[in-house]
């Protein structure tokens, strides 16, 4: 079961310390509770898509708030997360599945078919499903397209945000020298690195994909 | 960033999708958040005013236990142990999956009967519950990194959509609830009403 994307999860000793050192200082609540207004203005975004369902038809009843809910909490977590509008939210992508939740639930259901395979044989699959191989380029088109514009900002700027921001610390958190970093012992090595042998990143500015 | 973006969204998203469904189950609970929104029902929330609603936070509760959107989570030994009831024996390194429905519909957690959506559980009997009966995002210092941001989140989009809508049952043929077992535990059918209250 130690396999992609689980591996955060399982990761102990000094691997976990330095990984913590990074995320877990920006998931407490004192630096969450300045998200509020982000939240309500999302929600309220999703109300608008409600009220025009009902002025056409009042009794109208809503088959896709599941749908719904996770895009709303995609949205949120972008803008949030990653200081990127996801645009998942947007009116023209109501009815139809918007290309990154789509990629997302191609994604998660590859993965739910590997979690009782042994690792090798998870391996295999994920290399020859073309239903995850497109999900996961149309998600790395997104990561990128973050990255990209987190990378924009001058040092400073990320710098500044790195406290707060979880892309701009894994942004700053990226060794210029990661084969060198790699090197090194696990106790002395600093930030996340992306060139582990599971998760890989194929250039300086892509995010890390798996295998 | 992929890890993120998966476990930030699936897992509130279906929580969210959870306390629609319940809703428009239980209107009478849904009519008892609406009476703590009271004066504040129309007006901008502030952090003073979420942290005032404290049935919510039992509906909340409720609803993370009733169902917890994660499945459970894994710990590996430490050390070799053995189950005490089933003398099953486990060894260091073994990873174990601790499922948290289990425990939180296990009747020694709760003095209620845990198959009772009950949000004022956690304001009478079972306020002292099971440490162990509802631990929808794990526990120890390996629990749920985004258990805050996840919490938060539901907290201020339930409440804003308490201001503002009433959800009604859609029926018996499409308002059914079972369970899709994704990475999460997702609500299979919900068909909702979905009203603007009066101002």
């Amino acid at each position: 079961m130690r396999n992609f994307i689980f591996l955060s999860i399982f990761i102990i000793g000094p691997e976990y310390k330095r990984h913590a050192t990074i995320v877990l200082p920006l998931f407490r609540r004192s630096r969450i509770l300045n998200n509020l207004d982000l939240i309500i203005d999302c929600t309220d975004k999703l109300f608008d898509q409600w009220r025009s369902k009902i002025d056409n038809d009042p009794n109208h009843i809503f088959l896709n708030t599941v749908d719904q809910c996770q895009r709303l909490i995609l949205s949120i977590f972008g803008l949030i997360g990653f200081d990127y509008d996801l645009q998942v939210l947007e009116e023209t992508n109501v009815n139809n599945k918007n290309e990154l939740t789509k990629a997302l639930y191609d994604f998660i259901d590859t993965f739910v078919i590997t979690f009782y395979m042994p690792e090798f044989a998870s391996k295999i699959y994920l290399k020859i499903s073309p239903r995850y191989r497109h999900a996961m380029i149309i998600i790395n088109k997104y990561l990128n397209r973050m990255i990209e514009q987190e990378q924009s900002k001058t040092p400073e700027e990320i710098a500044e945000r790195k406290r707060t921001s979880l892309i701009a610390s894994l942004v700053t958190s990226i060794q210029q020298n990661e084969i060198s970093e790699a090197t090194k012992p696990e106790d002395e090595k600093k930030g996340i690195l992306f060139t582990s042998p599971i998760l890989t990143r194929t250039s300086s500015k892509e995010p890390f994909s798996f295998y | 960033m992929l890890l993120f973006l998966v476990a930030g969204s699936e897992t509130t998203g279906t929580a969210l999708s959870w306390f629609i469904y319940f809703m428009s189950k239980y209107p009478r609970v849904q009519a008892k958040i609406k009476a703590e929104l009271g004066d504040n029902k129309n007006n901008c929330l502030t952090i003073e005013q979420l942290d005032s609603l404290v049935y919510l936070d039992c509906v909340l509760e409720e609803t993370f236990r009733f169902i917890p959107p994660a499945a459970g989570t894994v710990r590996s030994l430490t050390v070799d142990d053995r189950l005490p009831g089933s003398g099953v024996q486990l060894h260091k390194g073994d990873e174990i999956f601790i499922p948290f429905h289990n425990l939180s519909r296990d009747k020694r957690c709760w003095k209620i009967d845990p198959e009772l959506f009950y949000p004022e559980r956690f304001q009478g009997e079972d306020r002292d519950h099971h440490p162990y009966g509802a631990i929808p995002f794990g526990g120890g210092h390996r629990q749920c990194i985004g258990q805050d941001l996840a919490r938060f989140e539901v907290k201020v989009i339930t409440a804003r959509m308490m201001q503002y809508v009433t959800f009604g049952d859609g029926g018996p043929n499409v308002n059914t609830g079972g369970y899709l077992q994704r990475m999460t535990t997702m609500p299979k059918n919900v068909g909702v009403t979905i009203s603007f209250d009066e101002k």
